[in-house]
């Protein structure tokens, strides 16, 4: 069984082709990160006009390159939701014409399921029940992977995403969009415990994130330090900033994990390609017993092939769209 | 038989013409999303028209200028069913599209689509009984300077085209020579785009799907801003 899916949610125009699930036949993706950088972040309408511009040959390269052609694809999935309303309007259209003029039954994806689902493509033996941490440039979340398509929702961001709070100090500091990974390049040489840095809901069972309180406190140190004339050393506050994120990050999940009795951990999202993170939580696991996963690094960023997973577990339950399909910007995980 | 689609304004509009027959339009002023309505029109379309998906050997699609998101909605759209139906397709600019509303049309016909802020795409089409003649090619400007122009020339004007509702009130009653069209030609409607598209169609001069792309005539407002505090155009 052949998935065809589409992907145009934020900054990367991307098409997959994926066989029974979890065999990524081709995965393009075309990222507009150098044509944004100049601005700092993506910027809406530039993405949109990018979407409408490549989605046509990346879907064409992307059944290509699987060597199978329209009339072999079983469903088509689409992401249209959570994201910016524009670029996805350009994915769930294409994706809607195609699914009529061939006969295709169309399939929506929410981004961020699809983000979990690129697990399983990294890892064939990886079934459900898990805990999910989500991690992006929009999202932080803990989700419960009960079954295929049975999700609970245990906590999420009040404000910042952990992605965004990096994006922004690593501006401040001087460094291009994303500034995600110049981050973690810059903490490999600092210390971590050079500056203390808040942690914020840090008690028992809270499962929700904050990073807005953090994001502000690593902002007033490097004000405050440029206002008393004195350097900073860069390097130090991205390694305690990235040790504030990750221990936060990890002492929450390891919280999730014991009251709802997961025995596998699952990292998704485009910080999922951070080292340290990953690190911290295969070494938390370990000390639990707990199996972890997190998806290879391509799989960490915005792609049609997790799109294409999800779609395919969306199918089989029968789960399919209608014509009137629209872009949903704020879609929250569904929990059925 | 030519699919053509018209989503460059709030109007919504489909239509299928088969040689010199139209076998079927649905324009729709609702002010709802094209997103939702758009593909559901063109498949209530097909059915009422008793038309099969087959039988379409092309698609025509009004390429802009006009809003941003309709027009990626209209082009992703047409460029999906031609690219699967493997059927050409042919952009057709919204203001050509908008004067095959008046063909034979003895007075001019100028084009008013809304460019924000004042401003418009104004373009000014002449008929020659069946050939459409270009006067003046589309351009950006306030409104008051394409009425002023139009006024100074002395000839009789008809004007269609969001632009033109949105500045009713300074058309009308400013001279004789102008007139605002009727309800039913002063939208953009997808019949004329498939009339626009049909010589084309028929000299064999199409578009990619692939590469076809909306002709939005100006650049966002980040990189205008870019630009202004820049001094050199970004994406380059």
């Amino acid at each position: 069984m052949y998935t065809l899916a589409l992907e145009t949610s934020c900054d990367e125009t991307s098409a997959a082709v994926i066989e029974d699930g979890r065999h990524i036949r081709s995965n393009i993706i075309s990222t507009q990160v150098p044509i944004h950088r100049k601005f700092g972040g993506v910027v809406p309408e530039i993405a949109s006009r990018q979407h409408i511009e490549y989605v046509m040959p990346i879907i064409k390269e992307a059944l290509d390159t699987a060597k199978v052609t329209l009339s072999d694809i079983d469903h088509i999935g689409v992401t249209y939701g959570p994201g910016l309303v524009g670029a996805l309007l350009v994915g769930v259209a294409a994706a809607k014409a195609i699914s009529f003029a061939a006969d295709k039954p169309l399939v929506g994806v929410n981004h961020m399921e699809g983000h979990i689902f690129a697990n399983f493509l990294s890892h064939p033996e990886l079934e459900p029940p898990f805990l999910a941490l989500v991690v992006s440039g929009g999202h932080t979340q803990l989700v419960q992977i009960n079954d295929y398509n049975s999700f609970k929702l245990m906590g999420q961001t009040r404000d910042d995403a952990a992605g965004e709070a990096f994006d922004k100090i690593a501006r401040v500091m001087g460094y291009p969009y994303p500034g995600g990974p110049q981050i973690e390049k810059l903490a490999k040489d600092g210390n971590p415990d050079a500056i203390e840095f808040p942690k914020a809901l840090h008690e028992r069972h809270n499962f929700e994130f904050s990073f807005s309180g953090l994001k502000s406190a690593v902002l007033n140190y490097l004000h405050t330090q440029e206002q008393r004339g004195e350097s900073y050393n860069a390097a130090d506050v991205a390694a305690s900033f990235q040790k504030t994120v990750v221990e936060t990050l990890v002492e929450k999940t390891m919280d999730a994990a014991s009251y709802s009795n997961a025995k596998k951990i699952v990292l998704a999202g485009g910080v999922s390609a951070n080292g340290c993170l990953s690190a911290a939580m295969q070494e938390a696991c370990d000390k639990k017993g707990y199996a972890f996963y997190h998806p290879d690094p391509i799989l960490c960023t915005d792609n049609g092939a997790m799109i294409g997973c999800r779609a395919y577990y969306m199918a089989k339950a029968g789960r399919f769209a209608d014509l009137t399909l629209n872009a949903k910007p704020a879609l929250p995980i569904t929990g059925e | 038989m030519l699919l053509a689609i018209e989503t460059s304004s709030l109007v919504s509009s489909v239509a299928l013409l088969h040689e010199d027959t139209l076998r079927a339009e649905l324009t729709i002023q609702a002010r709802l999303t094209h997103s939702e309505q758009l593909m559901p029109h063109i498949a209530d379309m097909l059915a009422k028209a008793s038309v099969t998906k087959s039988q379409i050997d092309g698609v025509a699609v009004s390429i802009g200028p006009g809003s941003f998101t309709g027009l990626r909605i209209g082009l992703a759209t047409a460029k999906g069913l031609s690219f699967a139906w493997n059927v050409p397709i042919v952009g057709v600019t919204t203001p050509i599209s908008l004067a095959y509303n008046f063909v034979g049309t003895s007075d001019r016909v100028c084009t008013l689509i809304d460019a924000q802020k004042g401003n418009v795409y104004a373009g000014v089409y002449r008929w020659d009984r069946t050939k459409l003649l270009t006067e003046k090619d589309i351009y950006i400007a306030p409104l008051t300077d394409v009425l002023d122009t139009l006024e100074g020339e002395g000839q009789p004007v008809v004007f269609c085209g969001d632009g033109s509702l949105k500045g009713r009130g300074k058309i009308e009653g400013r001279t004789d020579l102008f007139r605002m069209a009727p309800p039913t030609m002063v939208i953009p409607r997808a019949g004329s785009v498939a009339l626009g598209a049909n010589i084309r169609f028929a000299a064999g001069d199409y578009d990619d799907c692939m590469t076809l792309t909306p002709s939005y005539l100006r650049r966002s407002e980040a990189e205008v801003l870019w630009e202004k505090r820049h001094g050199s155009a970004p994406c380059q």
